[in-house]
């Protein structure tokens, strides 16, 4: 048997570790299931002192490790590389402190994204970052991912959102980023932490910002015939200065697959593309530009736009765009998730160029995306067993993020780089943009034990 | 030295510091202060000085030079106003390039005229550039509604110590691509490198401005409206509480006696009548006045509380403590500062955000009575989770009080990052946190 299981057993408890290979297969891979490894171990910490232990004990023998949340990224993050012990925090799921006078709650990194909004909901408060995952994710993957969502249009990302962490750095070390209600004096250690892929240690504590409800929120759902009319009416609505609270886009492969999936949102599935908006906020500023965005829909051609008449309509409009990626299971035994951003005024342009490199590659593209930041997630069905057809997705899909980095974008705006799209990362990166990062994972983690490999393209930068 | 940058700036763009007190730093003169017109300029100076370990203090208009510890000697002032150019404003996308150098004031002037703003503002807009607005993280009044320069930054380039040049970040509105070292530079008091250009997200200008002042009780009874306030559907975009004194100095033309909340709305003109309207009927409720502030007056007012303090108090601190306690720190503040003279207070009770100003005659026995006061005071904001800095001070204060105070056991990585950005220590050493 393995020395350093029996160890780590002896440290928790033996059944808070896995080390069978088939307990294992379910952590080999995060929701991209074609980055997979098996990892050395699984341990299941119940406290900040737990994981500090563990880190401390795998640190001192140089054995690399990774922290976990509920394995709904979508970049390869959450893989494990060669001998990796896997630090899983599903556990320590509890809201620690709420605290409304300063709008801020205390939460365990384990705790489920839609949890928090859901305990804080009856006072009137919700968490703002919502990934579309949010009924499985947790804050703790949240914070590793600064993960988005389609309300992050008016609210931000992640980082907007988090006001302190309490880390386990990778030495084992017990620190405090950022601060506990009011601001932190010197660097934005915090900021720095949020987004870094679970590199630069585990959040055992996590503050996060709270904010009120809006009292009022209409949700919109519009459909076009072309794909043109829907971009440019989402370009206009932002042109106008109207910051409505999401703006999401679906096209019609997406559609179709949605309305013939539990998902059924009644979309018609004769458009070319349909357009959730949701605004809110105070009444007086909602009527108004509920009337100004319908304007901008009908002069671009909409045929029809639907106000959700109740709670349940608005629930069943945001089901179909929430569970898009899922229904897209029943197309193909695999799905290519895309995740690159452009400027939005580009959409209308970028968008057709992306349905032509498809064609051109002989590939179906199911476009679902939060078209009012730009955010694309151009998904591409195919079939994993076929490796000419592989070969076929990833040169499609490398050309599409090709282009938008071309049209001044990005090649993730949400789901992070992990391992799938480490090789991107001198698109949009000098080397010498690529040192510095290297540079601030070293006064992290000096050894570079914590989940290695990810996000910083090694091969291309020999000198560090 | 002075042929070398010569060479690189150009000959009118070097001046000896003694020629240029404006950019004094904090009391030191510079043996020079370069001018450079583009970020390869700043890029070979710098290369120059990490290699012959000059000590650099990276300015805009030399306006914030007095902030953060002192530093023993200073060989080169870069001043990077003459980078003052908007690159590329897409309106449509609501982003913007522009160089570092470019004030804010300037800069919102002329992205105005696309109905949009960068919501910020930080003491004297007119003077304060983008890059040095970054580079400390100043902000104002507005922290509540708008948030902070870090909310806006979406891309950054930056001059490394050693010459070399990077990008952090992009320019579109979302972007998790890479650590986010946007969130490095931004308030990195120029002690990592020097930001030459910066892209950022933008707002739609609100179409109206509308101050209240609220008044006619008790600060407890203050207290409790801006906790009703905070709590209510309402979103004010600022919420100071100036207490009797500091109306007096911030307000003179004040109708009302006593202390004064303010409550700052802006947004599409129906939206705040909406908000006016519940914001007399909660208040009514609780016996308090409410008056509109003249929008002239408004103005006037809330540049003095943003430029604060009014005929510059010898010093000024900035404290931040969850906002639940920023009315008990008040109250703290005048009891214990009761010995110093024109003692001005502004709270940020939406952020909790405190600004004080005092000044004491200049003998030894004031002033260390000052500094035995704030030392008590930052123990206070301490106590809360909080801090205390000398926002501004002479130099003797700071010799009695460190600028920042502890930042605890995050220091070791603060000097880690220092020295993996720095390993020279050329720039703005000591100045910032932990010796940084």
């Amino acid at each position: 048997m393995d020395p350093v299981i029996e160890q780590l057993r002896h440290l928790l408890d033996p059944d808070r570790v896995l080390s069978e290979p088939d307990e294992l297969i379910v952590y080999e891979s995060d929701a991209v299931t074609y980055h997979k490894r098996r990892p050395r171990a699984v341990v299941f910490p119940e406290s900040r002192e737990e994981v500090a232990a563990v880190v401390r004990f795998l640190s001192e023998r140089g054995i690399p490790f990774l922290p976990r949340g509920a394995g709904t990224g979508l970049s390869g993050g959450a893989v494990p590389s060669p001998e990796s012990v896997i630090i899983e925090l599903a556990r320590m799921n509890r809201i620690l402190e709420i605290d409304y006078e300063n709008q801020r709650a205390v939460v365990e990194p384990g705790v489920i994204n839609v949890h928090l909004s859901q305990a804080v909901a009856d006072a009137g408060y919700f968490y703002a970052p919502d990934p579309s995952s949010q009924t499985a994710c947790t804050i703790g993957g949240n914070v590793a991912e600064n993960s988005g969502g389609p309300h992050c249009l008016k609210y931000g990302m992640t980082t907007n959102h988090i006001l302190g962490l309490e880390v386990v750095l990778p030495d084992g070390e017990i620190v405090q980023l950022g601060g506990d209600g009011a601001d932190a004096l010197g660097y934005d250690l915090r900021g720095l932490f949020i987004g870094s892929e679970g590199m630069f240690g585990i959040a055992t504590r996590i503050t996060v910002r709270l904010l009120r409800c809006p009292p009022t929120v209409e949700t919109l759902l519009a459909d076009f015939m072309t794909i043109e009319a829907a971009t440019h009416t989402v370009s206009e609505i932002i042109a106008a200065g109207i910051i409505p609270a999401a703006l999401e886009m679906m096209d019609k492969a997406t559609i179709g697959l949605v309305e013939a999936s539990i998902f059924a949102a009644g979309y018609p599935t004769d458009a070319a593309a349909v357009l959730i908006i949701e605004l809110d906020g105070l009444e007086p500023a909602v009527v108004r530009d509920v009337a100004r965005v319908i304007d901008i829909c009908r002069a671009h051609g909409a045929r029809e736009v639907r106000v959700a008449q109740n709670e349940t309509e608005r629930a069943r409009f945001w089901a179909g765009r929430k569970g898009a990626f899922g229904a897209m299971g029943r197309l193909s035994p695999d799905l290519m998730i895309q995740d690159a951003v452009i400027p939005r005024s580009k959409l209308p342009r970028v968008l057709s160029q992306i349905y032509r490199i498809a064609e051109h590659y002989g590939l179906q593209v199911a476009n679902v995306f939060h078209a009012g930041d730009g955010n694309l997630h151009p998904n591409i069905p195919y079939d994993g067993r076929d490796p000419e057809m592989l070969e076929r997705v990833k040169r499609a899909s490398r050309e599409i993020m090709e282009l938008c980095v071309r049209e001044g974008g990005s090649i993730t705006g949400e789901h992070g780089v992990g391992l799938d799209k480490i090789d991107y990362m001198p698109l949009i990166f000098s080397d010498a943009d690529l040192e510095a990062m290297v540079r601030v994972r070293r006064c992290f983690d000096p050894r570079g034990l914590c989940n290695p490999g990810k996000v910083i393209p090694i091969r291309r930068c020999r000198a560090f | 030295m002075y042929n070398e940058l010569e060479a690189i700036v150009g000959k009118e763009w070097v001046r000896p510091g003694n020629a240029t007190p404006e950019y004094t730093v904090d009391g030191v003169v510079p043996d020079v202060v370069l001018f450079p017109g583009s970020a390869d300029e700043v890029a070979e100076v710098l290369r120059r000085a990490h290699e012959a370990r000059w000590i650099v203090a990276p300015a805009g208009f030399g306006t914030g030079l007095d902030l953060g510890n002192p530093l023993a000697k200073v060989d080169v002032v870069i001043s990077t106003r003459r980078l003052d150019r908007v690159l590329e404003h897409e309106p449509a996308d609501l982003t913007v390039s522009v160089e570092a150098g470019c004030s804010l004031a300037t800069f919102n002037e002329i992205i105005g005229e696309h109905g949009q703003w960068l919501p910020l503002n930080p003491p004297r807009p007119e003077q304060a550039t983008l890059g040095a607005i970054a580079a400390v993280e100043d902000f104002g009044s507005l922290r509540l509604g708008f948030g902070l320069t870090r909310d806006y930054v979406i891309g950054l380039t930056i001059v490394q110590a050693d010459g070399t040049i990077i990008k952090s970040g992009g320019r579109v509105v979302k972007n998790v691509a890479g650590y986010d070292l946007n969130k490095l530079f931004v308030g990195s008091h120029g002690t990592l490198g020097i930001i030459t250009q910066l892209n950022f997200k933008l707002r739609p200008r609100p179409e109206v401005d509308s101050t209240y002042a609220l008044s006619g009780g008790a600060l407890a009874r203050l207290e409790e409206a801006a906790r009703e306030l905070v709590r209510s559907e309402l979103a004010p975009v600022a919420l100071n509480l100036l207490p009797a004194g500091t109306v007096r100095r911030c307000w003179p033309s004040s109708p009302v006696d006593g202390s004064v909340l303010l409550v700052r709305f802006m947004d599409l003109e129906p939206v705040v009548q909406y908000q006016a309207d519940q914001l007399q009927q909660r208040v009514a409720r609780l016996g308090l006045d409410v008056s509109t502030v003249g929008a002239e007056t408004a103005m006037a007012l809330w540049r003095a509380i943003d430029d604060f303090p009014v005929d510059g108090g010898d010093v000024t601190v900035r404290m931040s403590v969850p906002r639940s306690e920023a009315f008990s720190m008040v109250g703290l503040i005048e009891r214990t500062l009761s010995a110093a003279d024109d003692v001005q207070v502004i709270a940020c009770v939406g952020d909790g955000t405190i600004w004080v100003s005092a000044s004491y005659e200049d003998t030894e026995f004031t002033r260390s009575r000052l500094v035995a006061s704030l030392k008590a005071l930052r123990r206070e904001c301490e106590r809360r989770r909080g801090h205390l800095i000398l926002y501004r001070a002479p130099r003797a204060v700071k010799r009695e009080l460190d600028v920042w105070g502890e930042v605890g056991a995050t220091a070791g990585l603060m000097r880690a990052l220092k020295q993996q950005f720095d390993p020279h220590g050329i720039l703005n050493p000591g100045r910032f946190v932990a010796g940084i």
